[in-house]
C-alpha cells in the first residue's frame, strides 16, 4: 500500500485536506498546533489503497518542539512513498522555505497550493505551472476547505502511485533558481538556510504577482482593539464569562429536562417493560438501577459540555486563541512561562488530555513540564457536571456565582502553584518564543458543531463504559451481599459482611471527615475513588450508588415502592413543563419549585451543609487527573512527573477543602477547627520545604520521556 | 536557538535591534541568530514591519509579508534590523499607546 505524508506550515488547511481525502473528521482549528501527533487513515484514490498520514504543522524540517520532530522522524526516517506539501498560497513567502528544504532532500513531492480563495481576495496571484516548472515537481492549486481542486490531486496521486517507489536520486532537481553549491542534501548550516531563503525569494519574484497595494487586513484593525492593553483584558475577561456563561446558566435548565427524559426512558419505561416482560428481579436491577440510572446521569452531562466544547471550538476557528496567549502574556511570564503556554491552559478548559499533549508546541522542556503540571487545574468539561449539580442541591440561585468561585480557584491554585514550582524544582524563566498570529475568520458553524459532537461522543463513551462496569459489579456485589445476609440470617452464623464497596468507603472515609463528609456517607468517597478513572463518573457513581442506597435503607425499614403507573406521555409533558418553567416561559407551581428528587435530593440529604458540599466540590476540582489524563502526562512529562502530580494534586486537594470547610464551621467547634487547620498547615509546610529542599538539590527537569534537552 | 546569521552589510542603514521600532515602522532584517525564527521567515533581507511594541509587554507583532509573528522580546532584541533600507511608514498604523 501506498504511503502518503501530509506535511506543511501550520494553519494551511493540512488537516482539512487530510479530511477531504480520507473521509476522516479529524480536529482542526484556526490556530498552530491543532495536530501535535501524526494521524492516519487509509483511502481508496481510483481503486488504488494509500495510507495517508496528517504530520503537524512545521516551518522547517528543523526539530525545535515535539512535533516538530514527529513530522521530522515520518519524512526522514519512514520514507514515505508520496509527500504532499500543502503551502499556503495567501503566504507563499512563508511556506516556500519548507518546499525547498523538502525538495533538497529529494522526497517524492507533490505541492498543493492551498487557500487561493484567500489570496485571490488579497490580490496575490500565483503562477502555478510557472511553480511547478521552476521547482522541478507536480503542483496542483486547491481550495481544501471547499473540495475545489480534489479531484486533479486525487487524479494526480492515483497517476504517479506506480513510480511512488522510484529512487529520490532519479526525481528532477529545481536547477533554475536553486543551484546548489556543494551537492550536499538539505544543508542547515546559517549559509544553508540562507541560501535557502534567497531560492525563496528568487522564486516568488518569478511566480508571484501582487495586485494594487499591500492593505492593512481586517485581522491588523481587530488587532489594534482586541490586544491592546486598555481592551485586551477586559475582552479576554468578556469571552471567558461568555464561556462560562453559556456552558453554566444557559444549559442548566437542559441538564434538568435531559435527566428527566433520559430517567424516563431508561429507567422508568426500561423497568416498566422488563417487569412485563417477566424478567427475574436480578436482570431488572441491573439494567435499570445499574446501567439505566448511569446512563442517565452520563446524558445529563451532555448539555454543558457539548456547550463548552462548542464555545472553544468557536474561539479556536477564529483565530481568537492566539490573541488570548499573547494578553495572558505577562501574568504567564510571572510564574516563568511564556505566553504561548496559555494555548494548552485553555484548552484544558474542554480536556486535560488534548491540552498536555498542546504542550508539544513549546520549546523548552521546563516550560511543557510546568504546563502539563498547571493544566489539570483549568476545571475540564467533565468536572462541570459535578459543579452544576452541586450547585442545583444547595446553592440555588447563587449556584452561579459558585460554580465561576471554583473556575477562577482553578486558575488562582494553577497560578500559586507555579509560583511555588519556579521557586522550587522548576526555576527558570520561560523560554524565548515565535508565534505565528493566524488571520481572523468567521467560525463555521458545521465544523464547531461537528468539533462539539465529537467531544461530547468521546466523554460520552468514556464515562458510560466506566460507569456501566461500576454499576455491573455492584450489582453483583451486592447481589453476593445478600447471598451472605441470608446466610448471616440463619441460626448460629456471625456478623452480616459487608460489600466490598462499602467496606472500601468506610475504610477511607474518616480520612475525609475533616473535610465535612460523615462516615455514613462513604458513598461519596467511592465517587472520588471513581472519579481517577474519569471525572465524569464522580455523578454516574453518586446517582447509582444513592438510588440503590436508599431503596435498600427504604426497604429495610419495611416500605414498598409505591405503585405509579408509568406513564411516558405524562412525563413527557412533565418534562417539557419544567423546562419552560426553567427558561422563565411558563410559571411554575409550588410543586415543582420544592424540587429535592432524584440525584438533587439525594445530594441533599448525604451532604447535608453547603461547606461540605463547597468543601467536596473543591476537592473534585484539585484532586488527581483522571487516568487518561495521567497516562498522558506520564508518556509526555515521564512517569516521576506523573506520581508528583497525583500526590501533589491530591494532597493539595485534602488541604484546599479542609481549610475551607474548618474555616466555614469554626464557630461550631473551634477546637476540632484549630487542629485540623494546624494540621494543614503543617502539611503544606512540609510540601513547601520538601520542595526547597528538592530543588536546592537540582530539580526534577532531568527526568525526561521524550530525550531532548531542557 | 541561537547559532548565528548575519546578513551582512545593510547599505550604512542604522542597524537596531528589532524590538526598538516604533508601530508602524518598517525595516529589513540584518541579523537572525535564532535559526526558528530565520526558518520562519525572519531572515536576513526579509522586510519586517512593527504591528506592535509596547515597553510594558513582553512580546511584539510584527508583519512579515502576509504573515504576522508574535516574538517574545528576548528573539527581538536579538534580531538586528536595518532602518531606512526601503522602508516607510505606514500611514494606517496604530498610533503608540
Amino acid at each position: 500500500m501506498t504511503t502518503v505524508a501530509l506535511v506543511g506550515n501550520p494553519n494551511t488547511g493540512k488537516t482539512t485536506l487530510f479530511n477531504r481525502l480520507t473521509g476522516a473528521r479529524g480536529r482542526v482549528g484556526n490556530w498552530s498546533g491543532v495536530t501535535v501527533e501524526s494521524a492516519e487513515a487509509v483511502s481508496t484514490l481510483r481503486g488504488q489503497r494509500m495510507r495517508v498520514v496528517d504530520l503537524p504543522g512545521i516551518y522547517s524540517l528543523s526539530t525545535h518542539t515535539l512535533d516538530e520532530q514527529v513530522a521530522h522522524d515520518f519524512i526522514v526516517g519512514k520514507h514515505p512513498d508520496r509527500v504532499i506539501n500543502i503551502v499556503d498560497a495567501s503566504n507563499l513567502e512563508r511556506s516556500l522555505y519548507l518546499t525547498m528544504q523538502l525538495v533538497d532532500l529529494g522526497v517524492p513531492l507533490v505541492v498543493v497550493l492551498n487557500l487561493g480563495d484567500v489570496a485571490a481576495r488579497r490580490g496575490i496571484r500565483i503562477d502555478a505551472e510557472g511553480l511547478e516548472r521552476l521547482l522541478g515537481v507536480p503542483v496542483v492549486a486547491t481550495v481544501a476547505s471547499r473540495g475545489r481542486g480534489l479531484h486533479a490531486l486525487k487524479h494526480l496521486l492515483a497517476r504517479t502511485a506506480d513510480d511512488a517507489g522510484e529512487p529520490p536520486a532519479s526525481r528532477p532537481r529545481p536547477g533554475e533558481v536553486c543551484q546548489r553549491s556543494d551537492g550536499a542534501v538539505c544543508d542547515d548550516s546559517p549559509e544553508g538556510v540562507e541560501r535557502r531563503q534567497q531560492c525563496v525569494r528568487a522564486l516568488l519574484a518569478k511566480v508571484l504577482r501582487r495586485e494594487g497595494p499591500r492593505h492593512e487586513r481586517f485581522s491588523d484593525r481587530v488587532d489594534r482593539v482586541l490586544i491592546s492593553r486598555w481592551a485586551g483584558i477586559p475582552v479576554f475577561l468578556a469571552v471567558m464569562y461568555a464561556i462560562f456563561w453559556i456552558t453554566v446558566r444557559a444549559t442548566q435548565p437542559l441538564v434538568g429536562f435531559v435527566d428527566r427524559v433520559a430517567q424516563l426512558f431508561l429507567v422508568d419505561g426500561l423497568r416498566h417493560l422488563l417487569q412485563a416482560w417477566r424478567l427475574p428481579e436480578l436482570a431488572v436491577a441491573v439494567l435499570c438501577d445499574g446501567v439505566g440510572t448511569g446512563a442517565v446521569a452520563v446524558a445529563s452531562f451532555a448539555p454543558p459540555i457539548f456547550a463548552i466544547f462548542l464555545c472553544l471550538g468557536v474561539l479556536e476557528e477564529s483565530g481568537y486563541m492566539t490573541r488570548a496567549a499573547f494578553v495572558m502574556d505577562r501574568m504567564l511570564r510571572l510564574i516563568g512561562l511564556p505566553g504561548k503556554a496559555f494555548i494548552p491552559l485553555l484548552v484544558g478548559f474542554g480536556c486535560t488530555v488534548p491540552a498536555i499533549l498542546s504542550t508539544r508546541t513549546l520549546e523548552e522542556r521546563r516550560d511543557r513540564v510546568m504546563t502539563m503540571l498547571l493544566t489539570p487545574f483549568m476545571s475540564c468539561g467533565a468536572r462541570l457536571p459535578v459543579y452544576t449539580l452541586f450547585a442545583l442541591a444547595f446553592f440555588d440561585k447563587r449556584g452561579n456565582a459558585v460554580v465561576f468561585t471554583l473556575y477562577v480557584t482553578g486558575v488562582a491554585l494553577a497560578i500559586l502553584s507555579g509560583l511555588l514550582l519556579r521557586c522550587t524544582i522548576l526555576k527558570g524563566e520561560g523560554g524565548a518564543y515565535i508565534l505565528e498570529l493566524p488571520t481572523y475568520q468567521r467560525p463555521s458553524l458545521w465544523c464547531c458543531l461537528r468539533h462539539a459532537w465529537f467531544n461530547l461522543r468521546s466523554f460520552v463513551v468514556r464515562a458510560g463504559q466506566v460507569i456501566i462496569l461500576i454499576a455491573l459489579a455492584l450489582t453483583l456485589l451486592r447481589a453476593a451481599g445478600d447471598a451472605w445476609a441470608r446466610r448471616a440470617a440463619e441460626p448460629g452464623a456471625g456478623q452480616p459482611r459487608r460489600e466490598l464497596s462499602e467496606t472500601v468507603g468506610r475504610a477511607l472515609a474518616p480520612a475525609f471527615a475533616p473535610m465535612g463528609i460523615e462516615r455514613e456517607n462513604w458513598l461519596a468517597v467511592i465517587g472520588l475513588l471513581t472519579g481517577v478513572l474519569a471525572k465524569e463518573s464522580v455523578i454516574g457513581t453518586l446517582d447509582v450508588f444513592y438510588s440503590q442506597h436508599e431503596r435498600e435503607q427504604f426497604e429495610a425499614s419495611g416500605g414498598t415502592a409505591a405503585d405509579e403507573p408509568f406513564s411516558l406521555r405524562g412525563g413527557l409533558a412533565a418534562a417539557f413543563r419544567q423546562l419552560a418553567v426553567d427558561y422563565g416561559l411558563a410559571a411554575a407551581d409550588d410543586a415543582e419549585a420544592a424540587g429535592g428528587a432524584g440525584l438533587v435530593g439525594s445530594l441533599r440529604r448525604h451532604f447535608k451543609t453547603g461547606a461540605a458540599a463547597f468543601a467536596y466540590l473543591l476537592f473534585v476540582l484539585i484532586y488527581s487527573p483522571c487516568l487518561a489524563a495521567l497516562a498522558v502526562l506520564g508518556r509526555e512529562a515521564g512517569w516521576r512527573w506523573m506520581w508528583f502530580s497525583v500526590g501533589y494534586q491530591t494532597l493539595l486537594a485534602w488541604v484546599g477543602a479542609t481549610v475551607f470547610y474548618q474555616a466555614a464551621t469554626f464557630s461550631q467547634d473551634p477546637a476540632r477547627a484549630s487542629f485540623w487547620l494546624g494540621v494543614a498547615g503543617v502539611i503544606v509546610l512540609a510540601g513547601v520545604v520538601g520542595l526547597v529542599v528538592k530543588g536546592r538539590r537540582g530539580g526534577l527537569v532531568p527526568d525526561r520521556a521524550d530525550g531532548r534537552g531542557a | 536557538m541561537t547559532d548565528g546569521a548575519d546578513g551582512g552589510d545593510a547599505g550604512g542603514a542604522e542597524r537596531v535591534a528589532m524590538d526598538t521600532l516604533a508601530d508602524g515602522e518598517e525595516a529589513v532584517v540584518s541579523a537572525c541568530p535564532s535559526r526558528k525564527a530565520r526558518e520562519m521567515g525572519l531572515a536576513p533581507g526579509v522586510q519586517v514591519r512593527m504591528m506592535r511594541s509596547r515597553r510594558s509587554e513582553l512580546a511584539v507583532v510584527v508583519a512579515v509579508a502576509d504573515a504576522r509573528f508574535m516574538v517574545s522580546r528576548a528573539v527581538a532584541r536579538q534580531i538586528l534590523v536595518a532602518r531606512g533600507v526601503g522602508a516607510a511608514r505606514q500611514p494606517s498604523a496604530a498610533k503608540r499607546g
